[in-house]
């Protein structure tokens, strides 16, 4: 018997097995480790879920200010954030949900506070004004409209979202 | 504007709208009385981070200025007042001290801007009375600060 009949040497036979098994072996160690460290990008993004906030038949052509909470994941933290929306009828019916965060600095607005400004939000910071639909008044500091929550309407129950901006203007 | 990287870089850009800093005023002690000064620096804390929530566009909530009980008040006086001038150097306007700690009301007409509230132990109330009161004592500390403001 020749080593010559063999397509395979001894030495190849030795380098091959010695090679699978290793590789075989530092997979074994290094994909766990791998999927840890990337686990916080392959869950479910939440924050995207809709949250119950009030009854539409409650809802009038007044903006309500309605706090709710947000269960909220930042990779690894987990915390819930009180989040507040300024909920009204518009004259066409349609739902308005507003977030109170100033576009200037991002201080807390408010309704109808400013009795020199009456019927709209008012930034208590810098006297950023806003209409009653969220427009940014010119000549006061807010770059942009407030924002507007994402809204579903199900069995009469208001849902809100993500706050999308509605850009400068 | 909370104490860190992200929101000072954006401090120091916005630096002619931003002219408030808070500082809460936190006691320690380690004896018998322990519980009651952690319930004071508790609600101070808890007060603070709900008035930065707020008004973050104006205002810088400095890290607490805490002090062991058994510090002289002078001495504490002393430290205040190098913290309160490297601020107003740095460009604060404002300076409001907020604690729980009675024994600053002993100072309160030489300390400008001093906000003591009692503490209410907060862990004893559930979580929608707990928010509400927050809301309604932070509310009206904030209508000294904007008060401040417009005057």
């Amino acid at each position: 018997m020749s080593n010559k009949e063999h397509d395979v040497s001894r030495r190849q036979f030795l380098n091959y097995t010695l090679m699978g098994v290793g590789g075989f072996m530092a997979a074994t160690m290094v994909a766990p480790m791998a999927r840890f460290a990337i686990d916080p990008l392959l869950q479910k993004k939440e924050g995207t879920e809709m949250i119950y906030v009030m009854d539409v038949k409650d809802i009038t052509t007044e903006p309500q200010n309605k706090k709710f909470t947000v269960k909220k994941v930042d990779g690894w933290h987990k915390f819930d954030e009180q989040n507040i929306a300024y909920i009204f009828k518009k004259k066409n019916g349609d739902i308005l949900a507003l977030s109170p965060t100033c576009t200037h600095l991002g201080c807390t607005v408010a309704w109808n506070d400013d009795p020199a400004h009456p019927n709209q939000f008012h930034c208590p910071c810098h006297g950023g004004r806003y209409t009653k639909t969220g427009i940014n008044i010119p000549g006061t500091p807010p770059p942009a409209p407030l924002g507007v929550y994402k809204t579903q309407v199900k069995d009469g129950k208001l849902y809100l979202g993500e706050v999308q901006s509605r850009g400068g203007a | 504007m909370k104490w860190r990287a992200k929101d000072i870089e954006r401090f120091l850009e916005e630096k002619q709208y931003v002219d408030t800093i808070i500082v809460p005023l936190i006691p320690l002690n380690w004896d018998e009385g322990m519980l009651a000064t952690v319930r004071e620096g508790e609600y101070v804390q808890i007060l603070g981070d709900e008035i930065e929530r707020q008004l973050k566009g104006r205002v810088v909530l400095n890290p607490a200025f805490t002090y062991f009980k058994e510090e002289a008040l002078e001495e504490r006086m002393k430290r205040l007042e190098t913290w309160k001038n490297g601020m107003i150097n740095g460009g604060g306007k404002f300076v409001y001290f907020v604690t729980s700690d009675v024994d600053w009301k002993a100072y309160e007409s030489q300390l400008e801007h001093l906000i003591w509230l009692p503490a209410v132990p907060l862990e004893h109330m559930d979580e929608r009375h707990r928010n509400d009161f927050v809301a309604e004592t932070v509310g009206s500390v904030m209508k000294t600060i904007t008060g401040q403001w417009i005057s």
